[in-house]
């Protein structure tokens, strides 16, 4: 809707602006088309009133586009005629207008003429124009291919660009249009091209603000570009080393285009190409012989074509070709040098050499003699393989040797080279100080030159070597590389292809020369060296580390050296990184590239930590693998001093229950042991009707406690052993002794007292009765002369049981011995000494006791068997 | 660009150089198409009898070199009108086709145009000879008839032996002969106005 608005709109302005039927005025100059008008110049316009307006010129304004021009630019020319001048800019293309516009309240209608102004540019001359012709099959094509420079100006109008071409002469104009803008280039065809004839071709150049044109006139092989000479062929000539012969064929045939040639060639190393002079070539040739050039060298030949005197473009350059001259006999000898390996008594040298360096063909074998002390010793065909481009043998320590070696290709033997090794005692000095440094990625090596030795020795040449360690097991190129410096050189770039990251062994060596005969002997001196890398990276891996010692607040850390492979550069430190457990707080301590083994401190105790250690370089850093430990719980010599403070604890306790024990052992004893009263001593032993004969006794109460000896569950473990042998023992005695059989026995099934019925029964009575003796002489009391009076005890207490005192086990044993001995004992001898104080089981007569028994000591007391049991009283 | 010379230079043939090139050009251009037509159509290889269409007047050892090319001038642009001929009648034939055989017809055309063109810049003004051709192909002749044929193939003897003739004869000239004609301006004046687009 808007869209059709606007068009609407516009269609009425146009029909109001051109041609309005009711206008008074026009615009000269007008057009029915746009009034190209050029930019930077002024263009004046003339507004007319037409006859019967009744406009005048004071009315009349004129407009730009929307924009009304002053009226500084206004020219009244008379009544009727106003004109504008106005300088044309490149943003001026739109409408001028004039108008007469309608006074208020005026029934005049309003006049408005215009026309279209378009800015623009005139043309640029074309520059730089140039036309070709290239070759097509043997002819040259038709199509000639214009360019040339239009100006970077943008003329802003229609402008068109067209080729002319024309054989003067002719009547035919060959023309093309160029349809892009601004165009740079076109084709013209000719149909046929004018060959040996004078072509003309321009270009034009046109718009509405003018024109112009660049012209080209010669001969038209001028335009023609020939192809390249054809099936360009290099060919080798034995016996001719240093030439080839280049043949080719003309790409078009000389009736057209005559021409002639342009050959260059390089060697396939080098880059840069060697053209042969125009002069060596000139005439309508088709080969050519190169000369001078290297023996057994590739060459890349190509070649080019040109209008003869030059009256055409160059063609192209051919594709190359390449070629190798044929073999000639090498040039120079052999670069001989040697690795001595001492070993226990000898030397192992190892000969190693490169191909002459103008072999000028394929070295087919070498030649290798070996003299000894001036003798020959060997000499060797050695096929030239690079794999096997050394030799070893052994060399006493004590012997010279001089080696001479001479290359063979197909063409010929090479120039000798020799090298003497001199004893190993003999060795000639080598240079003072040597350094190297790295400079754009290749090592530069410095030394300090040698001084001058005695004639006839002169210094020839120095000689550098490196060696790449640690050297490969499997090495099968050279063990090492060497290159020859002039002798008044002291600063030199290695030009090895020295490995990045590897370690390299640097040797300088001045070689001596000397002349023994005719022929000149090369030596060497000592060598200084040094390691190096041309350049360093961080290692490839981190040394493993291992606790050696673990303790309660230290640890021993130790690891190994990676290998010299892996570490890319010289180690500069290790850094040790430990934290606790999981703890990630890594504490780290820095210790030089030779140590290897380090004690942590200061760690706590009984704690786990995790160790790594990194290694360094000056290009970075690599870890190690991590290593988990726990410090201990004590340190050292606390477990020792806890174990010997409990010991002596553990002593001194004893020694002092020991001697409380003996200093207390009265107290003990009677704790232990109390008194019991000897039966042997009992006046029931003694007992008699007839008190008064006794009456002096010491008055002793006896308890008769009745034990029942055959209760196997209250004998003591001891006994039941024994108990066989006892068992009829104690029955056919009758349970003699109450006191001995109730040591064992844990408590009385009864006691009995003062019973009549025990009389007759006890023995076959189970148990003992025991009876207490109530007196008032025993241990030393006096005892009252009241006839005894017999109690029966009621105690359940155990008699010296056994339990209690194991020890007496052997002794109740001993005391059965006793009873048993007792029988064959003389009465004489019964009677043991029995301490006064100490209770003591007495042998015991089983005799038929006598009526008066013997008084025991006062100071004893015994206990004493019964016999015969309770006897009535 | 090795050895280019400046604009509008003409290289360092002479104009009667170049032109004697150009008719030792023509010359094997006219045998190979004479070579071509008489593969295509089957002809025999041997020189049609009857003498050259074109007739000049002798050229005698008296004549000058430039009365020579005078008229071998004319003779070549009798050759010309009749090369024309036959390529007219050749496009009726072979309307559509665009082979190598019709292109070598319109090369050995222009061509022969250009040696005219060139030739004339050798002309000596005032000196005018004409040409003649002895048989003209009348109306009669039924297109495509042996006759046909066996004409054309003398027009190709007639080209081959004519444009020979000129490549002779100015390879022969000596230097002297070689100046820069007055004609030269005002035939391309004249001839500028026709374009070929």
């Amino acid at each position: 809707m808007g869209s059709s608005h606007h068009l609407l709109v516009f269609l009425m302005f146009l029909h109001y602006a051109v041609g309005f039927t009711y206008n008074c005025v026009k615009i000269l100059p007008d057009s029915s088309s746009s009034i190209v008008v050029e930019v930077g110049k002024n263009f004046t316009a003339t507004c007319h009133l037409l006859e019967g307006c009744a406009y005048t010129s004071d009315d009349i304004e004129w407009r730009l586009g929307n924009l009304s021009i002053a009226k500084q630019s206004y020219h009244r020319i008379n009544e009727t005629a106003v004109s504008v001048t106005i300088n044309i800019s490149s943003d001026m293309s739109d409408w001028l207008k004039c108008t007469a516009p309608k006074e208020s309240l005026s029934y005049k209608p309003r006049s408005i003429y215009g026309i279209f102004l378009r800015a623009g540019y005139p043309p640029l001359k074309p520059k730089n124009l140039s036309c070709i012709a290239v070759q097509e099959d043997k002819d040259i094509s038709p199509n000639l291919n214009c360019s040339w420079d239009p100006g970077s100006r943008n003329p802003l109008i229609d402008t068109t660009y067209t080729v002319y071409a024309n054989v003067p002469g002719t009547v035919l104009t060959h023309k093309a249009d160029c349809k892009q803008h601004l165009a740079r280039f076109c084709v013209v065809n000719l149909e046929t091209f004018p060959i040996h004839m004078v072509l003309k071709v321009w270009v034009e150049v046109k718009n509405a603000l003018g024109s112009e044109r660049s012209e080209l006139q010669s001969d038209s092989s001028y335009f023609a570009k020939p192809n390249p000479p054809l099936n360009v062929q290099v060919l080798t000539e034995d016996k001719f080393p240093t030439s080839l012969v280049v043949t080719w064929k003309h790409p078009i045939d000389r009736t057209i285009l005559k021409l002639s040639y342009a050959i260059r060639y390089r060697k396939v190393t080098s880059n840069v190409w060697i053209e042969v002079p125009e002069s060596f070539t000139r005439g309508y040739i088709e080969s050519f012989r190169l000369q001078s050039l290297e023996p057994y060298t590739q060459y890349v030949v190509q070649m080019r074509c040109i209008g003869e005197s030059n009256s055409s473009y160059w063609s192209n350059w051919s594709p190359s070709v390449t070629e190798r001259t044929t073999e000639a006999k090498p040039a120079s000898a052999p670069d001989l040098w040697r690795i001595i390996r001492p070993t226990s008594n000898s030397r192992n040298v190892t000969l190693i050499w490169k191909a002459p360096v103008k072999a000028n063909g394929k070295i087919r074998f070498y030649n290798l003699s070996i003299n000894q002390n001036n003798e020959k010793f060997e000499s060797h065909n050695i096929t030239a393989d690079n794999l096997s481009q050394m030799y070893s043998m052994e060399l006493p320590a004590g012997k010279m040797a001089s080696i001479e070696i001479t290359a063979y290709n197909s063409a010929g033997e090479s120039p000798k080279a020799t090298l003497s090794i001199p004893r190993s005692d003999k060795e000639l000095p080598g240079v003072k100080d040597m350094s190297w440094s790295v400079r754009d990625e290749k090592l530069q090596v410095k030394w300090t030159a040698v001084l001058p030795l005695p004639h006839p020795l002169k210094l020839s040449e120095y000689l550098l070597e490196w060696v790449k360690i640690p050297q490969s097991v499997h090495q099968k190129e050279l063990p090492a590389g060497w290159q020859r410096v002039p002798k008044n050189v002291t600063v030199t770039t290695l030009n090895a292809g020295l490995e990045k990251f590897k370690r390299y062994n640097i040797s300088v060596y001045p070689i001596y020369k000397y002349q023994p005969g005719h022929v000149w002997h090369f030596q060497p001196g000592r060598p200084v060296t040094r390691p190096a890398y041309v350049q360093q990276g961080p290692p490839k891996e981190g040394p493993t580390v291992t606790v050696t010692k673990s303790k309660k607040n230290s640890a021993e850390l130790t690891w190994e050296e990676t290998p010299l492979d892996s570490h890319q550069g010289f180690i500069i430190h290790y850094t040790i990184f430990y934290a606790i457990g999981n703890t990630k707080q890594w504490k780290s301590e820095t210790v030089g590239p030779n140590v290897h083994s380090y004690v942590l401190t200061d760690l706590a105790s009984e704690t786990d930590y995790v160790v790594y250690v990194m290694a360094s370089t000056e290009a970075g850093s690599v870890k190690g693998t991590d290593c988990t430990f726990k410090t201990m719980k004590y340190g050292d010599g606390e477990v020792e001093v806890i174990v010997v403070v409990v010991c002596l604890s553990f002593l001194f306790l004893t020694v002092f229950i020991i001697m409380i024990c003996l200093r207390k052992r009265e107290v003990i004893k009677k704790l232990l042991w109390p008194q019991v009263p000897d039966p042997s001593d009992s006046s029931i032993a003694h007992w008699s009707p007839d008190f008064p004969i006794k009456a002096d006794l010491p008055k002793e109460d006896v308890s008769v406690v009745e034990v029942d000896v055959f209760d196997g569950k209250s004998l003591c473990e001891e006994d039941k052993g024994v108990l066989p042998l006892k068992k009829d023992k104690y029955l056919s005695e009758e349970h003699s002794s109450g006191i001995g059989g109730s040591s064992c026995m844990s408590s009385p099934r009864h006691s009995v007292s003062d019973s009549d019925e025990g009389d007759s029964g006890q023995t076959t009575s189970s148990t003992v009765q025991y009876s207490t003796v109530l007196g008032s002489g025993y241990k030393g009391q006096t005892p009252s002369h009241q006839p005894p009076a017999f109690a029966r005890s009621e105690s359940t207490q155990p008699l010296l049981d056994c339990e209690e005192h194991p020890d007496h086990l052997n002794e109740s044993q001993s005391r059965s011995s006793y009873f048993r001995r007792g029988r064959e004992l003389e009465p004489g001898v019964l009677a043991p000494e029995c301490d006064g104080g100490s209770l003591t089981f007495c042998p015991v007569q089983e005799e038929e006791p006598s009526p008066v028994a013997e008084e025991p000591p006062a100071s004893a007391l015994c206990y004493m068997p019964q016999k015969s049991g309770y006897r009535p009283q | 660009m090795a050895g280019r010379g400046t604009n509008g230079r003409h290289g360092s043939r002479g104009h009667a150089g170049r032109t004697a090139a150009l008719a030792r050009l023509l010359h094997k251009e006219c045998i190979q198409l004479l070579e071509l037509y008489r593969n295509s159509e089957s002809l025999p290889s041997s020189p049609v009898d009857g003498g050259y269409l074109v007739s000049i007047p002798p050229l005698v050892p008296q004549l000058s070199d430039a009365e020579k090319i005078s008229i071998l001038h004319a003779a070549l642009k009798e050759c010309l009108r009749l090369l024309e001929d036959v390529i007219t009648r050749e496009d009726a034939e072979f309307s559509d086709e665009d082979s190598e055989y019709k292109r070598k017809w319109k090369t050995v055309r222009d061509r022969l145009g250009h040696l005219l063109a060139s030739t004339e810049q050798l002309l000596v003004e005032g000196q005018k000879f004409e040409a003649k051709v002895k048989e003209e192909l009348d109306g009669q002749a039924v297109s495509g008839s042996f006759r046909l044929k066996m004409w054309i193939v003398r027009v190709l003897q007639d080209l081959v032996h004519w444009t020979g003739q000129t490549s002779d004869t100015l390879r022969s000239l000596p230097a002297e002969v070689e100046k820069a004609p007055k004609t030269m301006s005002r035939r391309t004046r004249r001839g500028a106005e026709k374009i070929r687009k």
